[in-house]
């Protein structure tokens, strides 16, 4: 997805400017002169410079292609779905993942996506069953890390 | 160092319990540093309890083995689907990956094992031989030049990872912005948390560089501008094939890369994460064929990957010599050497010599393991490609998933590498390299820390900055690698009889 | 092939899981141990002492990880926002006294279930081996001398290290603010500072100034303290040279959140106590320099309560509070 340079420009030059007044408005500490203000407000200016260089570039270019270049999504509509899906998939699975458990969710998650991309059932069902598998005992039993188990029992 | 004490260590080294806990470590931090989203630290950070019980060199050893492979493995996921497994690895990763691109996975593959693995050997050997010298030297770094050093570290990604300055620069920015989200390093104040609790502890780097390579890279997969790696194109596998050849075409490099790395990775807190990006951008500064740079070349990727793995070694150094950790490797190591009686300082190597000369030395063997394991593991490797993409995209996003959960067990991690996958292929479509973000997000903190530190010491003064020989050095480097290009420019606009004396 | 290697894996994994069959009390999985200060300092070494042995005695394992940043307080508020159900526990150290006085809530003693104390060490003052000054009195003079030009540093501006410094000149009637305070992150950059001559005065406790003291890079002049130290007889107290009080003393302690099961509390208290009475635990906090000062949780809830009042009312005198 290409952006104009004066969209990006424009975008960056707000920032540095919300940075600044964010800046502005963080507490000094007593008994110090350089406060926590002073990185932030280094960084604002700076990216403001930049960020006018950037819109100059994009002045002078003056791109055909107008200001969001979506070409490269454009044509088949499966890839679109499959791009759909995975950042549905994870935004969702931050509120599920915790109340549904990762087996499940692992599951939901990626058998549909290896489907959706083409793979043969067959070999979906039994990489994703058994990706949700080891990693469900790899994070339990060597990372100490446990992860959600849900309503899903897990032998361990 | 004398005869004695390494004929001792060697004694201690060469025994089945050390030798056991070498080739262990080996395996499990070939395991971790392959997978995506698992680090070194964390696979360090695991292996404490195990180490209660055993004796302390094999205690040690086995952390040294291990983060040698995590982080030498890590570049495989680098060059095969161009995951960085550290910050450091992100210096190449897209010249690893440049050349999987190309049908040379086996050369990014073997070049990354091999030269780490001849760096690390260079690391040990000026680390047994110099180590308290060096220390020495490394304890002459205030704030001043720890400022200096990673403001030329962070200058050198924005440079050396995007056609145009300025963009590589935003990205470099807006890494340091986001580090500054979170409590104040210096004064314990609340910046940009916006109330989030969360948001109070800070944004990691994991989750970010997951979500900004790997959820982004699986993006742009999807969309037409795709490119994907072709299968191995030869049935048989030769791994390091060549690597002799380049070896004598680049020695210099090599050399070069290895004696930056243990330099730059002896000063504690900044060095690993630098050394392989101005190995870098030294390589493309003073390459004959700059041009090829980020295409797949190999004199980079052979400078940068042999300064990393010098670099991990030398890193031990102010751990050993005065107890100073650089990185959390060290710092949990510091923490067993001391759990174990062996406490760390000038002293363990004036009492007990053979005790730090058996430390190093689980160095040469680690690093001498690579081959054979690092052997294997290409070879192994031809099995991932062979994967078809419908079935290793689901698994590389269900691993990246619980990569950025396990930082601190929550979903939070997961919902920064969603928005970073996202702010990462829109960056990169536009032509703003990730690699400076990362570094930036990295870096920030001690950029800042030292800043602030610098300027209460020389009472905001900027001078003060130069005040100090070796920051005075390093701060005349860091203003001629900003001007240079600058200057070139205005030079090559001047007219021609002006460009002429110069 | 590859795929029957998986399915015998995961058979053989979930008999291993049946055969660990689950245990009814506290603690029936892993505990995590939250250290609000970075990996290597001192803090991070005792807790993971503690942690180590609190495994041994208790059969899971509890896993320190280090949650750095803000003086502690990212630490310290990550533990007191943690489910009180005995899975996280955390060491905190005397700086929950003093959040709440420098506007920043959420981190007070009154968020947490405190335990037990393993552990409390003065802080002392350290220079340079080379410092032209042999007494604390002849330090005291240079900042008197040359007001501006002696920078300490030992911690974050406002933390402990800080407040004992500018309260030992406070005491001496000399303005704190002639020996500007340099923010740091802790002791061990502040060392570093130090030994590269960046800075010249360190306050921190000698357990952290030792490496650099015995490489002869460093030299410790007095404990803040009123009494000496058994661990370091030798060196003089503030209190007895310039007949003053001065003694802030932090600590390091086991807690948890608000509000722990009791039974939690009652098994933790007094596996604390055995481990503090523990030979193998006293000499390796012996050997890193460090005391072992234990207090059960009725006595430390006192101390910390004590050390509140006290620290609060000079964080005041200093405008180091709101």
């Amino acid at each position: 997805m290409r952006i104009d340079d004066r969209i990006i420009g424009g975008a960056l030059a707000l920032l540095s400017l919300a940075i600044i007044l964010g800046a502005r408005g963080l507490p000094s500490v007593p008994g110090t002169t350089f406060g926590p203000a002073l990185m932030p407000t280094l960084i604002g200016i700076a990216m403001g410079v930049l960020s006018i260089r950037i819109f100059i570039t994009g002045l002078l270019q003056k791109s055909s292609a107008g200001w969001f270049d979506l070409s490269e999504w454009k044509g088949a509509s499966r890839p679109v779905f499959c791009a759909v899906w995975t950042l549905a998939g994870i935004a969702l699975g931050i509120v599920l993942l915790p109340v549904i458990g990762f087996p499940l969710y692992g599951l939901a998650f990626a058998l549909p996506l290896m489907l959706l991309m083409g793979a043969r059932p067959i070999h979906a069902v039994l990489t994703s069953v058994g990706l949700v598998l080891v990693a469900q005992f790899v994070f339990a039993r060597l990372l100490f890390v446990p992860l959600p188990a849900g309503p899903l029992p897990m032998p361990w | 160092m004398t005869i004695d004490a390494f004929i001792g260590a060697l004694g201690i080294v060469f025994q089945p319990a050390v030798l056991i806990a070498i080739l262990g470590g080996a395996l499990y931090g070939l395991f971790i540093g392959a997978i995506p989203g698992l680090t070194a630290t964390m696979a360090t950070a695991l292996l404490v309890p195990l180490t209660f019980y055993m004796d302390p060199i094999p205690a040690i050893a086995i952390i040294v083995s291990t983060t040698a492979m995590a982080i030498t493995a890590g570049d495989i996921p680098g060059a095969l689907m161009r995951i960085p497994g550290t910050p450091a690895s992100a210096a190449y990763v897209e010249e690893s990956y440049s050349m999987t691109l190309k049908g040379r996975a086996e050369t990014a593959l073997s070049i990354g094992i091999f030269f780490s693995a001849i760096g690390g050997l260079v690391g040990a050997l000026v680390l047994m031989i110099s180590g308290p010298i060096l220390a020495r030297i490394a304890l002459k770094f205030s704030s001043f030049e720890f400022f200096w050093l990673a403001l030329l570290g962070l200058m050198t990604s924005a440079l050396v990872s995007a056609k145009d300055p300025a963009r590589g620069f935003i990205s470099l920015l807006l890494g340091i912005l986001i580090s500054t989200v979170g409590l104040d390093v210096t004064s314990g104040q609340p910046r940009f948390t916006f109330g989030s609790i969360e948001l109070m502890g800070g944004i990691s780097f994991i989750p970010t560089m997951i979500g900004m390579f790997a959820l982004a890279e699986v993006l742009r997969g999807f969309s037409s501008s795709a490119s994907f790696p072709p299968a191995f194109n030869t049935a048989r596998i030769r791994p390091f094939r060549g690597m002799g050849k380049l070896l004598m075409r680049y020695p210099l490099s090599l050399l070069r890369g290895a004696s930056l790395g243990t330099a730059i990775g002896a000063l504690p807190g900044v060095g690993g994460d630098v050394s392989a990006w101005i190995a870098y951008g030294v390589s493309r500064r003073f390459s004959r064929t700059p041009e090829k740079f980020g295409t797949g070349h190999e004199e980079g990727l052979i400078e940068a990957t042999s300064s990393n793995n010098a670099g991990l070694s030398a890193a031990w150094i102010p751990a050993l010599v005065f107890g100073i950790p650089g990185d959390a490797v060290t710092a949990i190591a510091v923490g067993v050497l001391f759990m174990k009686g062996l406490n760390p300082g000038p002293r363990l190597f004036l009492e007990n010599p053979t005790m730090p000369m058996a430390i190093i030395m689980t160095f040469f063997v680690a690093n001498l393991l690579l081959f054979p394991l690092g052997w294997l593991a290409i070879k192994g490797s031809r099995h991932i490609l062979a994967v078809p993409r419908n079935l290793i995209v689901p698994v590389i996003l269900i691993c990246c998933i619980l990569g950025s959960f396990a930082i601190n067990n929550t979903m939070f991690g997961v919902g920064i590498m969603l928005i970073a996958g996202i702010v990462g292929y829109i960056l990169e479509s536009n032509g703003f390299p990730i690699a400076p973000v990362i570094l930036g997000l990295v870096l920030g903190p001690i950029l800042e820390r030292n800043f602030i530190m610098s300027m209460q010491i020389a009472d905001g003064n900027l001078l003060g900055f130069f005040e100090r020989p070796i920051a005075a050095g390093l701060g005349i480097v860091v203003c001629s690698v900003a001007l240079v290009p600058l200057l070139s420019r205005v030079i090559r606009h001047l007219p021609i009889s002006t460009r002429s004396e110069k | 092939m590859k795929r029957l290697t998986i399915a015998a894996a995961a058979a053989a994994f979930a008999w291993m899981g049946f055969a660990g069959a689950a245990h009814a009390e506290w603690p029936e999985r892993a505990v995590t141990i939250i250290v609000p200060w970075s990996a290597g300092g001192g803090t991070d070494a005792t807790a993971r002492a503690v942690a180590a042995e609190l495994q041994k005695r208790l059969g899971q394992p509890f896993n320190v990880v280090n949650r750095t940043g803000g003086g502690g307080l990212v630490g310290h508020i990550t533990i007191a926002n943690a489910p009180n159900d005995g899975y996280t526990l955390g060491v905190i150290t005397i700086e929950t006294t003093m959040y709440a006085a420098q506007g920043i809530p959420g981190a007070e003693p009154e968020n947490f279930t405190l335990i037990g104390r393993f552990n409390a060490d003065p802080i002392a003052v350290n220079v340079r081996a080379d410092a032209p000054y042999s007494t604390v009195a002849e330090l005291i003079d240079a900042v008197k001398a040359n007001p501006g030009a002696i920078k300490a540093s030992g911690a974050n501006t406002g933390g402990l290290s800080h407040l004992a410094w500018a309260g030992l000149l406070n005491q001496l009637d000399v303005d704190p603010s002639a020996s500007p305070w340099i923010a740091s992150a802790g002791s061990a950059p502040a060392m570093q500072q130090l030994a590269a001559d960046a800075i010249q005065v360190v306050a921190t406790s000698p357990a952290e100034a030792r490496a650099l003291v015995e490489a002869g890079e460093a030299k410790t002049l007095a404990l803040l303290s009123g009494e000496r130290s058994p661990v370091y007889p030798d060196l003089p107290t503030t209190d007895e040279i310039f007949s003053i009080k001065w003694s802030p003393l932090p600590f390091r302690g086991l807690a948890g959140p608000a509000d722990l099961p009791a039974e939690t509390t009652a098994t933790l208290a007094a596996q604390l106590k055995e481990i503090t009475e523990d030979p193998e635990f006293n000499k390796f906090m012996d050997g890193r320099g460090f005391s072992v000062a234990y207090q059960n949780s009725a006595d430390f809830t006192k101390t910390v309560s004590d050390s509140r009042t006290g620290l609060v009312e000079s964080m005041k005198v200093l405008g180091l509070a709101k």
